[in-house]
């Protein structure tokens, strides 16, 4: 027995051992020098899981009630009826959680937009890269215009997909089918409607990827 | 935990998810952690879980425990996370692909975990610098500049207060 063990520590203090306790100590010290016990969930996860919460109400269960001959036909048609409004009303909320991010890339305005800033929190995932854009003080697009998202450089630019911002500030989830990785710069043009695919020059936000884990 | 969190959290209310997720955070992602051994992984479990959570948040009863509540449904999300990765690269034993590593311990490693984040900040730290870190009391003393019968006193205390925490797992 170590002489540190606190085994020798709970008897020497003249507890004595009433219920086995000592015994006890040995299923807590098997666990205690394990990893998982002391590991910590990355600050990330809480964000991502409130956002993925944000503002909503989860759906209701209905409560049991008292069995009772029952009208199966009405039942079917109010139950369908139930899921196509809890779909319209919840559908936005019903779906998976959104990504642990793996990186959080912070974007700067450009001259043309020096106030603006924001973040973008990236993942990969199995159907591609999951990018989530929070901007604050960028304008709506005027009309006739959009906000467009690329990966890489205005050479060799690959979209990411198109906003506007007109309803408010939420943020944006854009989504890539090009490595972040191969591509490890982000940002965001102002395009004119039926003026071609190619990014604009006129970037108002960008930012460098970094911190992705290249295995 | 309080009663009025509790109530807030069955109707969906986000303080008091945070709250339950203050509360349960760590336990979830050290039984994640132990079914699934990969930081990654477990974290995305970890949020998973609370998602399900909130979204079955109205099938919860606030008169019973919300551990064991939540502890289901981790434990379920580990083990289909475990086995949507065992389908993607498949195992030649069919054993490590039904049952993952680390299940069968799954309760004590959530309860021990959640005994631990009660101990006060200086009794914690004792603790894992003696279990996890291999620290003598000498060697955790200088770390932590106390003296040696602080640390002897505070593991002591520690300890006791595992046990009682812990009691209800060997029962069961």
């Amino acid at each position: 027995m170590n002489p540190e063990d606190p085994r020798i520590e709970y008897l020497a203090s003249g507890s004595g051992d009433p219920a086995g306790e000592t015994d006890h100590l040995d299923l807590i010290r098997g666990l205690l020098d394990q990893e998982s016990i002391w590991a910590e969930p990355p600050p990330e996860v809480v964000d991502a899981l409130m956002a993925s919460i944000g503002g909503g109400e989860p759906p209701q269960v209905p409560a049991a009630k008292p069995r009772r001959r029952v009208n199966w036909t009405a039942i079917a048609a109010v139950l369908g009826l139930t899921a196509v409004l809890v779909a319209m009303l919840l559908g936005p909320l019903s779906g998976t959680p959104q990504p642990v991010p793996e990186a959080i890339v912070a974007l700067t305005g450009t001259e043309l937009a020096p106030t603006l800033e924001g973040r973008a929190a990236v993942r990969s995932t199995g159907s591609g890269w999951w990018i989530r854009l929070e901007v604050t003080g960028l304008p709506p697009a005027p009309e006739g215009s959009y906000y467009q998202g690329w990966v890489g450089d205005q050479s060799d630019a690959v979209s990411i997909g198109t906003f506007h911002m007109r309803d408010g500030e939420d943020p944006v989830v854009l989504w890539s089918g090009v490595s972040l990785i191969d591509y490890p710069s982000l940002f965001v043009t102002l395009q004119e409607e039926g003026k071609g695919t190619q990014p604009s020059d006129r970037v108002v936000l960008s930012g460098a990827i970094e911190g992705l884990d290249q295995g | 935990m309080d009663r009025e969190v509790l109530e807030r959290f069955r109707i969906g209310d986000e303080a008091a998810v945070k709250a339950i997720y203050d509360r349960f955070g760590g336990p979830v992602f050290a039984l994640s952690m132990n079914i699934l051994g990969d930081h990654g992984l477990a974290a995305d479990a970890t949020q998973q879980t609370f998602f399900k959570a909130w979204r079955a948040a109205s099938t919860y009863d606030p008169e019973r425990s919300i551990g064991p509540w939540i502890y289901a449904i981790a434990r379920r999300t580990a083990i289909d996370i475990h086995r949507s990765r065992a389908r993607i690269t498949p195992s030649e034993d069919l054993d490590v692909v039904m049952l993952p590593p680390g299940l069968e311990t799954a309760w004590e490693v959530f309860e021990v975990r959640s005994a631990v984040d009660q101990l006060p900040d200086d009794e914690r730290i004792v603790v894992r610098m003696s279990h996890f870190e291999d620290l003598t009391h000498v060697e955790i003393a200088e770390r932590l500049g106390v003296p040696v019968g602080t640390v002897k006193s505070r593991s002591h205390r520690a300890h006791q207060r595992l046990i009682g925490l812990l009691r209800h797992v060997e029962e069961t």
